[in-house]
């Protein structure tokens, strides 16, 4: 932009420079009218000017693959197709269909139905006769209302072609007006690089009108013929291979689950084990005594105007009679925390190490973050089965990245000449780590601890799904009836428990940064 | 550290006499602590010298000489030692089992009675449920018997209660020495850090202490604990009726905004309709020839193989249009986010305020678990594809928002230096 008015403001003060030359050679064929046109489009203040290309208009994509002008080809014919779509289903395509066999099905049931009422009537059965009357009202109710809606929807045709019409010819104003001003900016670039791409090329554009024609024979085919070929409406495949292969896998997963069952049964008592030891500290233990601990907890580690707000986050928690299912929560959640960063911490340490390894598991952690969380639930419950260490082993699995990540950069930043004094102070390499670079890499592992906890935590409905219970089940449920009032209620006592424990972490984590 | 690699430096230079020092940080006692930090800073961990108040007080020890962590961890241990203990001594250990079989016996019973009068009726089910009946006695009767077998096993309990006991105040001793070493090393640092003797800290932990043992030991060790002990009480009305206001406001809001959301429904339905005309009811070769080309031009060659590879993959499966549906929900979201977070990124990179403000809300959209704002959208815009699209903004656009705001703040400053440059 900057750059565009600057040249303009120099126009006007020296001699105009001719560029007709130079266009010529840029444009090839038509040369003339290009030169005449960019010096249009040049004069022009913002650049945007009204001219227009008659041979873009009509051609559309066409001009601009042979005028080498890609990015002009792709969004062209998007929009040519998108309206070329529309026309076809407004013309051909049958949009009311669907109610219509809807409507039919209704009536053919209806007229069974009436059938009925009518062979009660015969066996003198009034009472029968009137009930499936009721029904056959009904049948014909929702008929009427498929028939109308098919009917809107057959109406909504005509508009979709007026549409399509009134967007071909807008889209192909469009693409007369804005050819010169691309193809100007495209010389500007030419002019200052060689190589981009002039003149008009048949070959080129030879490959643009291939793609095109291929693109509208086909999409032609799909709609004005009655019944298209099967090959173009859907993915020529039935469902053999889909069979195959899920149930090859399925036979896999079966194997693997049997023939390693005291593998997995092992990882479940496990975490079943910690995890039935933080649940007998949280809902076990009393609740005026954990509730007590809590608050100290937060006074101590984060001063006293978190304690309060986790004072109040408890009484919330408290008084809507959620407090055991929150202390299942925090549980649930403390085990997968407390696992992840067990495993998490030295997997980052030993990441920050060795760069192989840390190229190695990349890739790994990239899986493990962009995974839609169902989709590793599936393998999950194959081999662990439902209940509550499948919930904390899927919460792991989205919780270990960020420790792990933030563990090896928080070691990897250390400054080395502070790693060589130690050193020559004579410190062992487990001396190195524990007393230089883990205290160097604090801020950064605490918040990896932190995240972690916040993505254990986002999973705790998610893991409701497997039979984790706690305070996700209490959402889903609630999003099963609609219940919106106690839906969020449960909500709100999660947040307040990520809150409270986000807070009190980062207190805690800045009271260890004044003190060191 | 220090300590631990200079002995022998010791040796040679003059010692420094920390007495003093040492003194006036243990305040009580401190010809004891005197004598102990200084034979332990001498000589390393190779020192061991028992401390007879930390052996004997155990908690209230780290908490009157101000080693607050330590006492909450060995309050927590020695309340574990406690409860074994406790159970041991007046648990009722086969409760639970004695529960489970009193309940086996009562529906056995009821089965018995309804064999008897299904029985005098003739119906076919007398048999089973006298089956029923009696495998149901069965399982009552194992349960009696490990319930007994439960019972006797108390010692076990009062044993390993008095072992994990006996080891918590073995092991303070013996390291409280030590622990207190580290504290007064920390301490010469900074003068903040607790120290000395204080009345007020061990009156502290006698109160907790005497609160928190009583409550947790009657709590583990007697079988059924009153109610308001297990669960806080409270009346289930508080629940119901901010349920029932949360709902009413809902529903309220729901109708009277009515033309907003059912706008705004249109407005992304309408972008829906487009994409979905372009990706599902256009002819299959069509969009992978386009999807193609397009990961060929944008990104490069190998690009474009790969997604190919990924389109037969999914066209083979027989996952095609439940693929570009999916596409067709995606993109629609990243176009709402971007065409909503870009705008609002920028606003926010200038304004620090408006920043300061939407700070939180940005945190919130990103911690609350999806679930959770599911459920407004459900009140608000029902359900199908709109409410999902909804539901994928506000989990995805924090991320635009903040990383838009915080490119133009690393960037703003050149720029605004470059635009000056051109004004002049």
């Amino acid at each position: 932009m900057a750059e565009t008015i600057g040249t303009v403001e120099i126009l006007e003060v020296i001699p105009e420079v001719d560029i007709s030359d130079s266009v010529k050679e840029f444009a090839g064929t038509n040369g003339e009218y290009y030169a005449r046109e960019f010096k249009k489009v040049q004069s022009s203040k913002s650049g945007y000017c009204w001219t227009f290309n008659l041979g873009s208009a009509v051609f559309g994509p066409l001009w601009a693959t042979a005028r080498g002008l890609w990015g002009l080809f792709w969004v062209f014919s998007l929009l040519e197709m998108v309206f070329l779509v529309m026309l076809g289903l407004g013309v051909w395509g049958d949009l009311g269909a669907e109610k219509f066999a809807r409507a039919e099905r209704l009536q053919a049931n209806y007229e069974k139905m009436m059938t009925r009422v009518e062979n009660a009537r015969e066996q003198g059965d009034e009472e029968g006769a009137a009930s499936f009357e009721k029904r056959a009202e009904n049948l014909a109710k929702a008929r009427d209302k498929a028939t109308a809606e098919g009917e809107i929807a057959r109406a909504g045709g005509t508009r979709l072609l007026v549409i399509a019409i009134i967007g071909l010819i807008l889209s192909k104003i469009f693409e007369g007006w804005i050819a010169n001003i691309a193809y100007e900016r495209q010389y500007s670039r030419w002019r200052g690089d060689r190589t981009v791409r002039s003149g008009l090329s048949w070959p080129v554009g030879l490959l643009g009108f291939v793609i095109i024609a291929f693109v509208y024979a086909v999409t032609l085919l799909r709609f004005t013929t009655a019944s298209p070929p099967d090959v173009i409406t859907e993915f020529p495949i039935g469902n053999t291979y889909y069979l195959a292969i899920a149930s090859w896998i399925d036979y896999w997963f079966d194997l693997a689950s049997q023939n390693f069952a005291f593998l997995f049964q092992g990882v479940s008592r496990g975490i079943r084990l910690i995890l039935d030891g933080v649940e007998t500290l949280l809902v076990g233990t009393p609740w005026p005594v954990v509730m007590a601990v809590i608050i100290i907890f937060a006074y101590r580690s984060a001063g006293p105007r978190v304690a309060v707000f986790t004072a109040a986050a408890l009484v919330y928690i408290a008084v809507l009679g959620y407090w055991q299912k929150s202390m299942a929560t925090v549980a649930l959640l403390g085990t997968a925390s407390f696992l992840c960063v067990a495993i998490g911490i030295p997997l980052g340490v030993w990441f920050a190490r060795s760069q192989r390894a840390f190229n190695f598991a990349r890739p790994i952690l990239d899986l493990m973050q962009t995974l839609p969380s169902f989709v590793y639930l599936i393998p999950i419950i194959a081999f662990f089965g439902t209940g509550k260490p499948p919930g904390i082993l899927a919460s792991m699995i989205f919780g270990l990245p960020p420790i792990i990540r933030l563990t090896t950069l928080g070691l990897r930043q250390v400054p080395k000449d502070v790693v060589e004094a130690a050193r020559a102070f004579g410190a062992t390499n487990a001396q190195i780590l524990r007393n230089v670079e883990i205290p160097l890499a604090t801020p950064s592992i605490m918040a990896g601890v932190n995240q972690t906890i916040l993505m254990c935590l986002s999973m705790v409905v998610i893991a409701a799904l497997i039979d984790a219970k706690g305070l996700g089940y209490d959402v889903l449920v609630a999003l099963q009836y609609a219940a919106k009032g106690q839906g969020i209620l449960a909500g709100v006592a999660i947040l307040f428990c990520a809150i409270v424990i986000d807070r009190v972490i980062q207190g805690k984590f800045k009271d260890t940064e004044k003190g060191g | 550290m220090v300590e631990n690699s200079q002995p022998d430096v010791t040796k040679e230079i003059p010692k420094i006499d920390l007495s003093d020092s040492i003194r006036e940080f243990s305040g009580q006692n401190s010809d004891y602590y005197v004598d102990s930090l200084s034979q332990i800073q001498a000589a390393g961990d190779k020192v061991n010298l028992w401390n007879k108040a930390a052996l004997l007080c155990g908690p209230a020890w780290c908490a009157a000489r101000g080693l607050w962590n330590l006492f909450w961890l060995f309050t927590l241990a020695e309340l574990i030692a406690l409860v074994q203990l406790g159970k041991g001594i007046w648990g009722d250990l086969g409760a639970a089992k004695m529960a489970e079989a009193e309940q086996l016996t009562k529906r056995a019973h009821d089965l018995r009675l309804e064999a008897g009068v299904a029985g005098v009726t003739g119906d076919e089910t007398a048999e089973s449920s006298a089956e029923i009946a009696m495998n149901l006695e069965k399982a009552a009767e194992l349960a009696i018997q490990e319930a007994q077998a439960a019972a006797s096993t108390w010692w076990l309990y009062l044993i390993a209660g008095v072992v994990l006991y006996a080891v918590l105040r073995y092991v303070l001793g013996k390291y409280a020495n030590r622990l207190y070493e580290l504290q007064y090393s920390a301490w010469r640092l900074n003068k903040k850090i607790a120290s000395g003797f204080s009345m007020q800290r061990l009156t502290i932990a006698l109160v907790s202490l005497a609160i928190l043992v009583p409550l947790t030991l009657y709590r583990f060790t007697v079988s059924s604990p009153v109610e308001w002990l297990v669960d806080v009480p409270v009346d289930n009305a508080y629940y119901t009726n901010s349920a029932n206001a949360l709902e009413g406001w809902f529903d309220r809001t729901a109708e009277a905004g009515k033309g907003v959301f059912d706008g705004i429904t249109a407005g992304a339905q309408s972008v829906l309709d487009a994409m979905e005309l372009l990706l599902v009811d256009a002819p299959w070769p069509v969009v992978a020839v386009f999807l193609v080309v397009i990961a060929w031009r944008v990104a490069s060659i190998r690009v474009a193989i790969f997604t190919a590879a990924s389109l037969c993959y999914i066209g083979f499966l027989g996952l095609w249009e439940a693929s570009m549906v999916s596409i067709v929900l995606v993109g629609a979201s990243a176009f709402f986010c971007i065409l909503i977070g870009i705008p609002l990124g920028i606003w926010f990179s200038r304004s620090e305020k408006a920043y300061a403000v939407a700070r939180p809300v940005l945190d919130l959209m990103q911690t609350i678990p999806p679930f959770v704002y599911l459920i407004p959208i459900i009140a608000f815009f029902g359900t199908g594809r709109v409410p999902g699209v909804l539901a994928t903004i506000i989990f995805a656009m924090p991320p635009v928002i903040r990383l838009t705001a915080l490119g133009l703040r690393l960037h703003c400053s050149s720029s605004r230096k470059a635009r000056a440059f051109w004004q002049d």
